[in-house]
């Protein structure tokens, strides 16, 4: 069951780079939505390693291992792109924001709250210490996917127009964080068989949902 | 007898480093670049005894998870230092990172032909040149083009270069673990399928720009 989910969440997460390199590199659009591209062709090749770990050896290695960087980078992507493109635009780092950024605050603290959960089940090691990094960077990358939900609109919309794009991120860090507790401790299987499955959706809406938004930037 | 390997690098080197004077400026700096690929292969050889070592002999783990980490950042620090110091250049990167694999894989495939010296036929070499050969000069092509992308994105940079090195550690641990397993035959094919399209697509952007060159100049 393990492989076929792994194999659904690697093809869902390939048809959303190659859908993303089509829509948004032909015509070079903007910077922001090419990164995001970036950051799911990031997390298909970590999938991809995970699910030929998987057919060849019959099991992903326990401890630290390569596909987790594909996890890290994409998020890495997702955080730069709003933290480098999109946040100088809509936050001016005025008392009057303030309450934002302290309302998306609890994305991050939630995060920590699932890694807390996870370390009670994993052992400690070099796994447990890869998996601190990916939580540091989805709570970043969690942050800025809050506060660009919450946070008041700019001029033109660019901020709404997003919001869709921005609440799945959202939703996809959370599924991670899930994902890596039900995988390090004995939960029932059909918890991480929805886990994976909501994941296979979110790689295969993602770019058709930036796209919906990002068009609203020109029209 | 001494050790092998630097046998082998020493006959390398000095062969490469004997034709440098005698080459034009940017054929001498492709070749510079393969002696560096050399030298970096000699270095991450000494590391990997090591990490093995520390792994308790664990092949399978450290080849398919410790080792591409550090061939690939040994093999980018190259090529960053000539997209900081000599040029950012789109072809000069891509050659230079080119030859820095090239160089790599040569003698890696000579240090395991050295290990296996009975079991090597016609066949095995065909397999290792293109199978090994391309997977080096693949990745670090990758880390090239696309430090040639976000060197003059400089809010991309850091997360960019993270993240480039992690598709290049990824691509190769794949193709360790393919060819490890019952899927060999897999991932001696996959370097040159993956090989033929980046030809044809670095042919093509050449081929679009060439017409701008001309208008500029």
């Amino acid at each position: 069951m393990l492989k076929i989910l792994s194999l659904a969440m690697t093809l869902c997460a390939l048809f959303g780079f190659n859908y993303g390199l089509v829509r948004f590199f032909r015509e070079r659009k903007a910077l922001y939505t090419r990164m995001i591209i970036f950051g799911i062709g990031s997390a298909m090749l970590g999938r991809l390693f995970e699910t030929l770990s998987l057919f060849a050896f019959g099991e992903i290695p326990s401890g630290f291992h390569i596909g987790m960087l594909g996890i890290i980078s994409s998020f890495l992507f997702f955080f730069t792109a709003n933290y480098g493109q999109m946040d100088s635009l809509v936050d001016d780092k005025s008392a009057k924001f303030r309450k934002y950024r302290l309302i998306a605050i609890l994305a991050p603290v939630v995060i920590v709250v699932l890694f807390i959960i996870y370390l009670r089940s994993a052992e400690f090691g070099p796994g447990a210490v890869a998996r601190g990094v990916e939580t540091l960077v989805i709570a970043l990358a969690a942050y800025f996917h809050l506060k660009h939900l919450v946070i008041e609109d700019v001029d033109y919309g660019i901020i709404r127009s997003i919001r869709g794009y921005n609440l799945l991120a959202l939703v996809y860090a959370l599924l991670c964080m899930a994902e890596m507790i039900l995988r390090a401790a004995p939960y029932p299987e059909i918890l991480l068989v929805i886990v994976d499955v909501l994941i296979c959706i979110i790689y295969l809406i993602f770019v058709p949902v930036l796209e919906k938004g990002v068009n609203k930037w020109t029209t | 007898m001494d050790n092998l390997n630097y046998i082998v690098f020493i006959c390398i080197i000095v062969a490469f480093g004997m034709i440098l004077p005698l080459l034009e400026r940017r054929t001498r700096m492709v070749v510079s670049f393969m002696i560096v690929g050399v030298c970096c292969c000699l270095f991450i050889s000494e590391i990997n005894n090591l990490l093995l070592q520390a792994f308790d002999e664990d092949m399978l783990y450290v080849t398919t998870t410790i080792t591409p980490i550090t061939e690939e950042i040994i093999k980018a620090l190259p090529i960053l230092y000539c997209a900081v110091v000599i040029s950012d250049d789109r072809r000069i990167l891509i050659s230079n990172a080119f030859a820095v694999g090239v160089g790599f894989a040569l003698l890696e495939n000579m240090i395991i032909l050295l290990q296996n010296v009975n079991e090597a036929t016609i066949l095995w070499a065909l397999i290792r040149s293109f199978g090994s050969g391309l997977v080096h000069g693949l990745c670090t092509v990758m880390v090239g083009m696309g430090i040639s992308y976000i060197r003059k994105r400089r809010k991309l940079f850091w997360c960019g270069t993270f993240a480039l090195l992690s598709a290049a550690i990824i691509y190769h641990a794949v193709y360790n673990v393919l060819v490890q397993s019952s899927f060999r035959n897999v991932g001696f094919i996959l370097p040159i399928l993956s090989y033929i399209p980046a030809i044809i697509l670095l042919r093509k952007s050449v081929a679009a720009r060439r017409p701008q060159a001309r208008a500029a100049a």
